[in-house]
């Protein structure tokens, strides 16, 4: 499990931050979070990631 | 008949019943011969045919008449004859003349024959027929009868052309009439000469002419000169009235008849007697001459006696033509003078009558006055007259009007006065004078007047007064003489008619004066009715089309007006439509309003609620004791209830401001301050200004402010002002924490600075691990997608630029 990269899909900035801190003290590698599913689609189509199941 | 164009008739004879009779007598005349010259022709072929010899007791050897020749005058007698009784057609006329063209050119040839001895073909032809009609006594035409059918033919000719146009002159009838006197003689010698019993051309080379055809040629002759009629010499000269006429009737037919009686008779008993003695002839002409004379003296003097007695009695009948003459000039003298007095009169009456015709005004007054005197100078045969009018003015006389003054003399009498001269002295005493010699009047004598009269002329004068029929004095009538002169009784009468005439003229044209002057105030009068009525008419005319404009314009606003109906119709029923929805929409209105503020109260409610939570929380940050026992859990508790407290805020600062979707920046951010303040010792030395011009934001962002502005405030309290930093010394100014939204471009711009030590060399505040700003840092990139600037050049400044768009 180590070394995915995950994105974070959340609107609310303290949320997200914490996400961050959790997952990145997991182990996992962590893109820029998106805010928006507009923004994460976005980012999508320039990086494609594998979907968590 | 005396304005008849002259015509050749007329000197023949004076009387147009006389020419009519003779015509008629001619014509009867040329019937009677022309019949006679036809029966002799037949006789002639029937004696030729039953051997009776005409005068053949004279002798049996006679010649008999030839059939060329009786056929010939046959034709010419019943051609005359029927000439005579009806002229013949144009067509039959046309055929008759080629006839006797034929007839006179064949016997022109035949005489030039028989001349020389032999004969024209056609003649030898017509004996062979005359021997099988008559037999052996058949003879070829003689050169003399030939000669005379020639004539008679040709003499016939014209007669037949001239028939029924207009005789143009004497000419063609006396030619005519002559020539055939000639063959009348000519024949009538030759029968003479048979009568003799010495006949003609017997014994010569020459054929002699039969004693029937010399008898037919004779009356054919004859009935030629009746043809040509009485306008034909000789007849013209014996016709008519006239004297000469007369006793040419008498002496040319009675000389003849002589002639004729005394050689028969001379020749008739010599033969009987046996005469042949030279005395005896002599004596017998001597007895003859003295017959003759004998009857000539008394046929002259029955005709002189006749004549005699006619003359007598002409100059009895002149005598007393003339003694009538006489007595009919001197009644004509009495006639032409009464006639002229008549006329004279006449003519002053119909002067007058012509006078009180006229339309009589002022203006021609004059001119009729005039005529009045001339009629007064033509009725009493004076030689000058005038008429005066009465000048109230002047209370004198004024001469009107006049006939033979000169101007100077005109100009005295003008100027008269009552009682001077014969005119002034008649208006005086109210009556006519009359002065018959001025030389002896005593109106005159010893007064400038009378050299005056004289020097115009005037020997005698009357004056007669002109009245009105009131009597009123209107004027004088005079009338002068260049003579000593009283007018009789009847011109005196006549003038006292002209002078009611003229007085009456007078008086019309002074009242006609009057009835012009009302005439003319009508007219006038009348004008102005007219241009008032002219203008009452323009004015009804402008009215009319008013009236019909508005009429059209009323018949529009009619149209206008249900065009306006249907609308307005159609807006009641959109009103009410309308009113229907407007009750609908309040219903909505209601509901919705109603759904708000039950909306809002729940919203408040809910805020509130959470408000409430957070207040909560933060109490049971206090109320845990666990937290004060050290310095990191005291300012851990201080930064959670603060950063709670951010949190509570923003949903006090909804309900409060009663807005649910955007917080007023400048209420949450001012009471936001002043919390953090309150929490820290060191407020009481440093001043903080928030400055938010009119900036809402969304709950989110103003959340993330909210949360970004109470860390860096923390911050500036905690760092920025340590004890023994004098901000007056260091920057000339109180300590200063500044809060601060505006607005650039459509770009929220958050500052928050301080004005104190600053930041420490080389620490960056956007990558440090201190929790405060790197959720600064986070919450700005991320949540409010700011860039974020700092300065450092006095105090700290953080400075955050949010894009809307990127939200």
């Amino acid at each position: 499990m180590t070394g995915e990269t995950i994105l974070i899909v959340e609107d609310e900035g303290l949320i997200v931050l914490h996400m961050t801190e959790l997952l990145e003290k997991a182990g996992y590698r962590l893109v820029d979070p998106a805010f928006s599913v507009e923004t994460a689609l976005q980012a999508l189509g320039k990086a494609p990631l594998p979907i968590l199941s | 008949m005396a304005t008849e164009p002259e015509s050749p008739q007329k000197r023949a004879s004076c009387d147009t019943a006389d020419i009519l009779s003779e015509k008629l007598l001619f014509r009867r005349l040329a019937i009677v011969f022309g019949l006679l010259a036809a029966v002799t022709g037949v006789l002639g072929i029937f004696t030729a045919h039953f051997g009776i010899t005409f005068v053949s007791s004279l002798n049996q050897s006679y010649k008999t008449l030839s059939l060329s020749a009786a056929l010939i005058w046959i034709f010419l007698g019943s051609v005359l004859a029927y000439q005579a009784a009806k002229p013949l057609q144009r067509i039959s006329g046309l055929v008759v003349q080629v006839i006797l063209f034929l007839i006179a050119a064949v016997e022109t040839i035949e005489f030039v024959f028989t001349i020389q001895g032999s004969h024209f073909f056609i003649e030898t032809l017509l004996v062979g027929i005359g021997t099988s009609i008559i037999g052996p006594t058949s003879s070829p035409i003689s050169p003399a009868a030939a000669g005379l059918a020639v004539l008679a033919a040709i003499a016939l000719v014209v007669i037949i052309r001239d028939s029924g146009l207009p005789a143009k002159s004497t000419r063609i009838p006396d030619t005519i009439s002559i020539v055939s006197l000639a063959i009348s003689l000519v024949s009538f010698t030759f029968i003479l000469s048979y009568l003799y019993g010495n006949p003609l051309l017997y014994g010569t080379q020459f054929i002699p002419i039969a004693f029937l055809s010399a008898l037919a040629a004779f009356f054919v002759g004859v009935a030629l000169i009746a043809a040509a009629g009485p306008v034909a010499v000789p007849a013209r000269y014996m016709i008519g009235n006239s004297i000469s006429a007369r006793l040419l009737r008498v002496f040319v037919p009675l000389v003849a008849y002589i002639i004729l009686v005394e050689n028969f008779a001379l020749v008739g008993l010599s033969s009987w007697f046996n005469i042949r003695d030279a005395v005896l002839f002599s004596t017998t002409l001597v007895v003859f001459i003295l017959a003759t004379a004998f009857v000539v003296a008394k046929v002259s003097g029955a005709i002189g006696g006749a004549l005699e007695r006619a003359e007598q009695e002409l100059v009895r009948k002149n005598e007393d033509l003339g003694a009538m003459n006489e007595e009919l000039t001197s009644i004509q003298h009495d006639l032409q003078a009464n006639e002229n007095q008549l006329r004279t009169d006449l003519e002053a009456m119909e002067t007058l009558q012509k006078i009180s015709m006229l339309y009589i005004h002022e203006g021609n007054l004059e001119p009729i006055l005039t005529e009045v005197v001339d009629a007064a100078i033509a009725i009493t045969g004076a030689d000058f007259g005038n008429i005066q009018l009465v000048d109230p003015e002047l209370s004198g006389l004024r001469i009107a009007a006049h006939r033979g003054f000169p101007e100077w003399w005109l100009n005295y009498w003008n100027s008269v006065s009552k009682g001077k001269g014969t005119c002034g002295t008649a208006l005086a005493q109210g009556e006519r004078v009359i002065v018959g010699d001025i030389e002896q009047s005593p109106i005159f004598i010893g007064t400038p007047a009378l050299d005056i009269q004289l020097r115009a002329g005037v020997r005698a004068v009357q004056s007669t007064p002109l009245k009105s029929r009131e009597g009123k004095p209107l004027g004088m009538f005079s009338t002068h003489f260049k003579v000593p002169h009283r007018p009789d009784g009847r011109q005196l009468r006549l003038l006292d008619l002209l002078a009611r005439q003229a007085a009456d003229i007078i008086e019309r044209a002074q009242s006609q004066e009057i009835l012009l002057k009302k005439n003319e105030d009508l007219n006038a009068a009348y004008e102005e009715i007219a241009s008032t009525e002219e203008e009452l008419r323009q004015t009804n005319d402008v009215l009319l089309a008013n009236e019909r404009h508005l009429v059209q314009k009323n018949e529009d606003l009619n149209v206008l007006n249900e065009e306006l109906n249907a609308a307005h119709e159609e807006l009641r029923q959109n009103i009410e439509e309308l009113s229907l929805r407007e009750q609908e929409l309040t219903r909505s209105e209601v509901n919705l309003r109603e759904a708000l503020a039950e909306k809002e109260v729940l919203l408040s409610e809910i805020h509130h609620r959470v408000k409430n939570n957070l207040t909560a929380f933060i109490s049971l940050l206090s109320l845990d004791g666990s937290y004060k026992d050290t310095d990191g859990g005291r300012a851990l508790r201080l930064d959670l209830q603060n950063r709670a407290r951010s949190m509570a805020l923003i949903h006090e600062t909804l309900y409060r401001t009663g807005k649910f979707s955007k917080v007023d920046m400048d209420v949450y951010l001012n009471t936001l301050a002043s919390q953090v303040a309150s929490s820290y010792e060191e407020r009481a030395k440093v001043r903080i200004v928030v400055d938010v011009r009119d900036v809402a934001l969304d709950i989110s962002r103003a959340t993330t402010a909210g949360l970004i502005v109470n860390e860096l405030v923390t911050n500036s309290f905690k760092y920025a002002f340590p004890p023994g930093f004098d901000c007056m010394a260091v920057r000339g100014e109180p300590c200063t924490i500044q809060v601060s939204v505006a607005h650039e471009d459509g770009t929220d711009i958050l500052t928050v600075a301080d004005n104190g030590r600053g930041l420490p060399e080389g620490f960056d505040p956007l990558t440090t691990k201190s929790f405060g700003l790197k959720l600064v840092n986070f919450l700005a990139r991320h949540q409010l997608r700011a860039e974020i600037s700092i300065q450092r050049d006095k105090g700290t400044a953080f400075i955050f630029r949010m894009n809307k768009g990127n939200i």
